[in-house]
C-alpha cells in the first residue's frame, strides 16, 4: 500500500513543479481559466514540489530502510515523472485542438 | 557531442533493443519457466528438513560420487520446485545433471523439454547462435556504447532538466524525439545503474589488465586472493569415506544461524560422503546491500564453521550486481523493475525511429538506405515481440517427444523474427508499421488461445482454480494485444487523414 | 600516400582518427590509470592488495568512459593525441615504478 502513497506523493510533487511554469499552468482543465499566479506563488509551488519529493523518499526510508527504499523511490519516481508528463501533454494537446 | 550521441546510439540501437526486451523479460524468468512447464504447479512450501531429506535421498541414489551437490529448496519464486544439481570434476567422464524433485515420491518430476525463460534471459547477455564467449564480449561493447550514449545524452540534452515536462506529441518528428527524451530522463537513474552494473559483469572480459597489472602480472596469486575474498577456499577431498550429517541436525543448525525472515536459497555440499565434506549455505537476498549470506558448515558434524566478514570492495561490487539482477525484489519492486526496463525499451525504440524519421524528406521517395533502416526498425521493434510470442507458442505446439525440443523452440523464435523482417521488407513502401502492429496483435492474442486448447490451464479453468501465474500471463497477453490493436487503429486513422492531402498535392504537381 | 593524407584531412578521416584515439589509446590510458589507482590505493591508503585491485577494476569502465567523452569534446586533434599518449606513457611509467 505504501507504494501507492509514494506514487501519489511523487505525482503531486511533479505536478506542483510543472504547474509552477505558466506554460503548463494553461494545460490544467479548470485552473487554466484563472490567471497564473505571480512569481511568489510560482516559487512556492516549485519548492513545495521539491518538498513533496523529499517527503516521498522519507516515506520510502521509513517503510523499507535506505537500501531497499531507494530502489523503490527511484522506480516510483520514474513512473510518476513519465505519467505526469504524458498527462500534461495530453491536456495541452486537447486544449490546442 | 550531439553527433556522437546519434551514432553511438543508432549503430547499437537494434541490439540494445534486443538486450532490453530480453533483459526485461529476464525479471520474469522463473515465471516464464513455470509457464513453459504447464504440467507442473508450484510445490507447497514445507520445512527445510523435508526438502533436504528428499534431495539427499535422490542425490545419494543417483550421484553419490559427484564432487558437488546443489540443493535449492522450494520456498521462493526462484525455485517453485525442489531442485537438485550435481557436478563432477572437470576431467571426469560422467555428466553433470539437474533435476526437479517430487517430494512425495522422491523421484524426478517429469515435464516437457523446454528452453524456458532462462534461455530467453540468457540471451540478453550472451546473445544466441554465437560461439560461446563471443556473445558476452559483444554485449560488453554494446553496454559500453550504451553507457556513453547515456552520458552524452545527458550532456546534449542538459537543457531538458530545467523543464522535463515539455512534450509535443502530434507534431511529427519532434514527438519521437520528445518521447525518447522523456522516457530516458524518467528512467535515467535506472539506466545508469543497469548499464554500469552491466559493465561490471564485463570487467573480467574487457578490463582484466587492471587487476593483473596491479599484481605485477602474477595471475596465480591474484586468483588465489580473489577466491579467498569470495570465501571460496579450495577444499580437497580426503579420499576417505565418511557419513554426511543427518539432515535434521543440519536444518536445525542452519535455521539457528540465519535470520528469522531469511530463506535458504541453495545449499552446496562439497565432497559429499567424504571426510572433508563441507556444506555452504546461501540465503535469499532481502535487499541490494548484501548482509552476511554465506555460511559454512562442517559436513560430518553439521556445525557452523565460519562466517567471514565480507570485504568492502567485494560488497561494493555485489551491490551493483544485486541491483542489476534484482533477485531481492518482491512483486511490487519487480513490477517497478519491469516498468523501468520497458521505459528503457521505449527509449531505444523511439530513438531508432526518430533517427529514421529525421532523415526523411516528405516530398522525396525513400532512398535505399532509408528503406533499409525502416525495415530493420520495423522488423526489430515489432518483430522481436512477435518472435517471443512464437517462442511461447512453440512450447505448446511442438511435439512433446521432438528431438532437441528446447533448441527448436529457440529456432522457431528466430525463424519468426526472420519472417517478420521479410514482412517488414514486403510492406516497407507504405504501411509497414500499421500492418506489423496488426500482426503483433494477432500473435499476442493467439498465445492465450493456443494455451487454452493445448493445456488444461486455459483462462477459464485457471481463473476458476486461482492459478495466478496463468491468469496473469493470459491477461497481460490479451491487454498487450488490445494495445497493439489500438496502435493499429490509430495508425490506420492517421493514414486515412494523410491520404487526402497527399492526393491533392499529387494532383497539383500533375497539373503543374 | 596523397590519398591517405587527403582522407585523414577529410571529415570522415578526422572522425576515424578521433575514434581510434578515444577507443584504442583511451583504453590503454584508462588501464594505466586503473593500475596506478590500484597500486597507490594499496601503497598509500593501506587497502589490502586484492581489495585495491577490485576497487580499481570497478572504476575502470568509468575512467574509460570519461576519457572517451573527453576525446570527443576536445577541439584540436593534435592536443588530443598528445595528451592521451603523454598520459598513458607517464602513468605506465609510474605504475611500473610503484
Amino acid at each position: 500500500m505504501t507504494i501507492f502513497a509514494v506514487l501519489i506523493i511523487s505525482c503531486l510533487g511533479f505536478s506542483c513543479m510543472a504547474f509552477a511554469k505558466p506554460k503548463h499552468w494553461k494545460a490544467i482543465p479548470f485552473l487554466s481559466r484563472l490567471r497564473h499566479p505571480g512569481k511568489r506563488v510560482q516559487e512556492l509551488m516549485q519548492y513545495s514540489g521539491a518538498i513533496l519529493l523529499i517527503l516521498a523518499v522519507y516515506t520510502c526510508q521509513l517503510n523499507w530502510g535506505w537500501a531497499l527504499g531507494l530502489c523503490f523511490y527511484v522506480g516510483v519516481l520514474s513512473i510518476a515523472l513519465f505519467f505526469v508528463s504524458l498527462l500534461i501533454s495530453y491536456f495541452e494537446n486537447t486544449i490546442k485542438n | 557531442m550531439i553527433w556522437l550521441h546519434t551514432w553511438a546510439g543508432l549503430v547499437f540501437c537494434w541490439l540494445l533493443y534486443f538486450m532490453f526486451v530480453t533483459g526485461t523479460l529476464g525479471y520474469l524468468d522463473s515465471e516464464l519457466d513455470s509457464w513453459m512447464k504447464p504440467e507442473l504447479s508450484a510445490a507447497e512450501e514445507v520445512s527445510l528438513e523435508t526438502d533436504l531429506n528428499a534431495a539427499i535421498t535422490y542425490l545419494q541414489a543417483h550421484a553419490a560420487d559427484a564432487e558437488r551437490w546443489f540443493i535449492s529448496p522450494a520456498n521462493h519464486r526462484d525455485n517453485p520446485q525442489l531442485r537438485v544439481s550435481w557436478r563432477y570434476p572437470r576431467d571426469s567422464e560422467k555428466n553433470n545433471g539437474r533435476e526437479l524433485i517430487n517430494r512425495g515420491t522422491g523421484e524426478e518430476l517429469h515435464h516437457r523439454e523446454t528452453a524456458g525463460g532462462q534461455t530467453l534471459y540468457r540471451m540478453h547477455y550472451r546473445l544466441h547462435y554465437l560461439p560461446s564467449g563471443w556473445g558476452f564480449r559483444l554485449v560488453g561493447i554494446f553496454t559500453l556504447a550504451m553507457f556513453i550514449a547515456l552520458l552524452t545524452g545527458v550532456v546534449a540534452h542538459r537543457k531538458l532538466f530545467k523543464d522535463f515536462f515539455s512534450f509535443r506529441p502530434q507534431k511529427g518528428k519532434a514527438a519521437w524525439l520528445d518521447m525518447h527524451n522523456l522516457s530516458s530522463i524518467a528512467s535515467l537513474p535506472f539506466q545508469l545503474m543497469i548499464t554500469y552494473s552491466g559493465l561490471i559483469f564485463a570487467i573480467s572480459t574487457w578490463m582484466p589488465f587492471v587487476g593483473v597489472a596491479a599484481y605485477d602480472f602474477d595471475v596465480k596469486s591474484l586468483r588465489a586472493d580473489l577466491n579467498e575474498m569470495r570465501g571460496r577456499s579450495s577444499i580437497k577431498a580426503a579420499g576417505e569415506n565418511a557419513d554426511l550429517v543427518g539432515m535434521d541436525i543440519l536444518s536445525q543448525n542452519i535455521e539457528a544461524s540465519i535470520n528469522d525472515d531469511a530463506l535458504v536459497r541453495f545449499i552446496e555440499i562439497k565432497n559429499p560422503n567424504d571426510r572433508n565434506a563441507k556444506i555452504f549455505v546461501n540465503t535469499h537476498l532481502s535487499g541490494p546491500v548484501q548482509e552476511q549470506n554465506k555460511l559454512q558448515f562442517d559436513g560430518r558434524s553439521g556445525k557452523l564453521e565460519s562466517s567471514k566478514e565480507q570485504s568492502g570492495a567485494l560488497q561494493t561490487r555485489n551491490v551493483f550486481i544485486n541491483l542489476h539482477e534484482g533477485l531481492f525484489a518482491g512483486p511490487a519492486l519487480r513490477l517497478l523493475y519491469i516498468l523501468s526496463g520497458l521505459l528503457g525499451t521505449l527509449m531505444v525504440a523511439t530513438g531508432a525511429i526518430y533517427y529514421a524519421q529525421k532523415r526523411k524528406r516528405p516530398a522525396q521517395a525513400l532512398s535505399k538506405q532509408q528503406m533499409l533502416v525502416d525495415i530493420v526498425n520495423g522488423g526489430t521493434i515489432i518483430g522481436l515481440p512477435i518472435s517471443i510470442c512464437v517462442f511461447m507458442m512453440s512450447n505448446r505446439l511442438l511435439a512433446i517427444d521432438l528431438d532437441q525440443r528446447a533448441d527448436w523452440e529457440v529456432h522457431s523464435m528466430f525463424l519468426a523474427w526472420l519472417a517478420s523482417f521479410v514482412l517488414a521488407a514486403y510492406w516497407v513502401k507504405d504501411t509497414m508499421w500499421k500492418k506489423l502492429s496488426l500482426v503483433l496483435s494477432i500473435t499476442l492474442f493467439s498465445v492465450p488461445i493456443v494455451n487454452f486448447f493445448s493445456t488444461n490451464r486455459g483462462l477459464g479453468q485457471s481463473s476458476w482454480q486461482n492459478d495466478t501465474l496463468f491468469v496473469a500471463t493470459d491477461i497481460v497477453m490479451l491487454s498487450m494485444a488490445a494495445i497493439s490493436l489500438l496502435l493499429w487503429g490509430i495508425l490506420s486513422k492517421k493514414e486515412q487523414r494523410q491520404q487526402s492531402p497527399i492526393r491533392s498535392t499529387n494532383a497539383h504537381s500533375a497539373v503543374a | 600516400m596523397n590519398r591517405v593524407s587527403g582522407y585523414i584531412r577529410s571529415y570522415n578521416g578526422q572522425v576515424l582518427l578521433r575514434i581510434i584515439a578515444a577507443f584504442l589509446i583511451g583504453y590503454l590510458a584508462s588501464n594505466s590509470i586503473g593500475v596506478v589507482l590500484a597500486k597507490s590505493l594499496h601503497r598509500f591508503a593501506g587497502i589490502s592488495q586484492p581489495e585495491a585491485a577490485l576497487y580499481a577494476s570497478l572504476s575502470a569502465f568509468l575512467i574509460y568512459s570519461v576519457i572517451i567523452l573527453w576525446a570527443f569534446s576536445v577541439r584540436s586533434q593534435k592536443k588530443l593525441w598528445q595528451g592521451l599518449t603523454l598520459l598513458t606513457l607517464t602513468l605506465s611509467g609510474v605504475a611500473f615504478l610503484l
